[in-house]
């Protein structure tokens, strides 16, 4: 490498190392610090786009590999926060690095249903994310039925993720049953721990597998109850991702709405 | 050797040019065989033709941008046969053919303020960016996502020296590119989508009456290739079995043949043409156009 691009990409790293924001975690409040995504790393977000259901990385795993590199206090394991701290970083990131404006897109069902003149409504991230700056996490719940108890705790974006690559690549005819039905995934990502009597497991390091074959034979008036809770839990995440949007009909009238923010590719693509 | 040369001006730049031989268009034929699949390949075979028609040095011809290259191509071309083209195409189910005046293209090209496009901008974080025109091996060699790195000419940061990207090699102007804070990057995306998007409202034929006909002077690999085919489009086959007849029924060697220049090769065949079909008017042939 020539002498003159050694000294330059070392004194851009000292800037890259310079440019950075922080992102108050609702789990914690605490303040973490990354750097600047750079062009390497946006191409690599971009290009999950292109990934298909069963090869290759998905958006979390590649998101989560890029924001493991930029933070700077590299004792916080960015895959072991929970997901609503990393829905708070993915947008916190998509606004500061990129632009604060964000083209949310309305599917043809929303186009036509409503009768919409437009395809997208403009949505200023800054504004949503300071809405939405008092979200804090819900702390660990225990469900009681009967004799069983059970911990639903919110989950991280690594269980989140091997979670959601267990039922996508799931070949296994026997427990083909238990991963297709989506409800049981879903609970199971949920619960840590377990109690009967005396005794105590917890499925926080158990495979995804072997836990979604424990909901699956749990009681079904625990399972309801652990349902309820989960609704409570996910409720900060459902504030931080829905946005209301306004836009106006063919017929030039105002309509509002809510909608999902998309925590994909899609997010950086503008 | 005592040639017949012209003088041509790019942008500034005199240059002297020879007619090319119908041996070098054979030659070159054979490279744009291969376009589509070694672009990089023809593009070389260009530079080597450009070093032996014109007095202009490999660095000369290296630093070249992809208008500076399409202009000397379509002087190349006019010198050394016809500035006519003949093209056939279907507009509309039907069959339509026209004549492409490449003098026309040259006027296109040379009307364009360089200057107006190749600016400066002041980023944040001190960082100035100056920009240029890549050169056609670069608009061929990077993909979409990686073409704003090859518009970079130099990149200056307080406290460092000004990093000249121009003369770097392909992977270090993305290395450098690609270790950038991507609001610097998307800064000088903006910059280079809006001369890409200059480039895209060039249409060579918006002179013509039928709309739907277009040749876009764009960054698009598939219609730059498409332009440098239409200026040689000939057959090497045709070529090759007119070399015989020339050489059968005209008693031409091979060697004065290939010697010759394009255009006066069209002349002998039209020649041999009327000599061997007496009753038969003119083939149409394109020295018809420029007689």
């Amino acid at each position: 490498m020539k002498q003159e691009l050694t000294v330059f990409l070392q004194k851009l790293n000292a800037i890259n190392e310079t440019l950075t924001y922080n992102v108050k975690l609702p789990s914690s409040n605490a303040e973490v610090t990354f750097k600047f995504l750079n062009t390497e790393q946006f191409n690599r977000i971009l290009g999950t786009v292109a990934i298909s259901d069963k090869t290759g990385e998905s958006f979390n795993e590649v998101m989560v590999t890029v924001l493991e590199e930029n933070i700077l206090d590299k004792t916080i394991s960015v895959k072991d926060l929970s997901i609503l701290d990393y829905t708070k970083i993915v947008l916190e990131t998509r606004k500061t690095c990129l632009t604060d404006n964000f083209n949310l897109l309305f599917t043809e069902f929303e186009i036509e249903e409503q009768q919409l003149s437009r395809a997208y409504a403009n949505v200023s991230l800054s504004e949503h994310l300071q809405k939405h700056e008092d979200v804090v996490a819900v702390t660990d719940i225990n469900v009681v039925s009967g004799e069983l108890k059970a911990t639903v705790s919110m989950p991280s974006i690594r269980v989140h993720t091997e979670f959601d690559s267990v039922v996508k690549n799931n070949k296994d005819e026997n427990t083909s049953v238990t991963i297709k039905n989506f409800f049981i995934k879903e609970v199971a990502k949920y619960v840590t721990d377990l109690y009967l009597d005396e005794l105590a497991v917890s499925l926080i390091d158990v495979p995804a597998r072997e836990r979604i074959e424990v909901i699956n034979s749990l009681p079904a008036t625990l399972v309801n109850e652990i349902v309820k809770n989960i609704e409570l839990m996910k409720q900060p995440l459902n504030r931080l991702l829905s946005v209301a949007v306004t836009s106006k009909t063919i017929n030039n009238e105002s309509v509002s709405f809510m909608k999902e923010l998309p925590l994909n590719s899609v997010l950086f693509n503008f | 050797m005592f040639k017949y040369f012209q003088h041509i001006e790019i942008f500034d730049k005199q240059i002297k040019i020879t007619e090319i031989t119908v041996k070098e268009l054979k030659v070159l034929l054979k490279y744009l065989l291969s376009i589509t699949t070694a672009h990089n390949i023809v593009i070389d075979a260009f530079t080597e033709l450009f070093l032996q028609k014109t007095d202009l040095s490999r660095e000369d011809i290296d630093s070249f941008n992809f208008i500076e290259f399409f202009l000397l191509l379509f002087h190349l071309k006019c010198i050394g046969s016809s500035s006519v083209i003949k093209v056939e195409t279907t507009v509309n189910d039907k069959k339509a053919s026209f004549n492409l005046n490449i003098k026309t293209f040259i006027e296109r090209l040379n009307a364009i303020d360089v200057k107006e496009l190749v600016l400066q901008d002041r980023l944040k974080n001190g960082i100035v960016v100056e920009y240029t025109l890549p050169s056609i091996k670069e608009v061929f060699e990077h993909d979409v996502h990686n073409l704003p790195c090859c518009f970079i000419k130099s990149i200056s940061m307080p406290d460092t020296e000004t990093i000249h990207v121009k003369h770097f090699t392909s992977n270090e102007k993305k290395l450098i590119y690609n270790s950038l804070p991507i609001h610097i990057a998307l800064a000088i995306k903006a910059r280079a989508n809006q001369v890409v998007n200059y480039f895209n409202e060039i249409n060579f034929l918006d002179y013509l009456w039928e709309d739907s006909v277009n040749l876009l002077f764009n960054f698009n690999k598939t219609n730059l290739i498409l332009l440098i085919k239409l200026l040689f489009n000939d057959n090497l086959l045709t070529l090759l079995e007119n070399q015989f007849m020339l050489a059968r029924h005209g008693n031409m060697s091979i060697d004065y043949i290939e010697n010759c220049t394009p255009g006066e090769y069209v002349f002998y065949i039209e020649f041999l043409n009327r000599a061997l079909n007496p009753k038969k008017t003119s083939t149409g042939n394109q020295f018809d156009d420029e007689m």
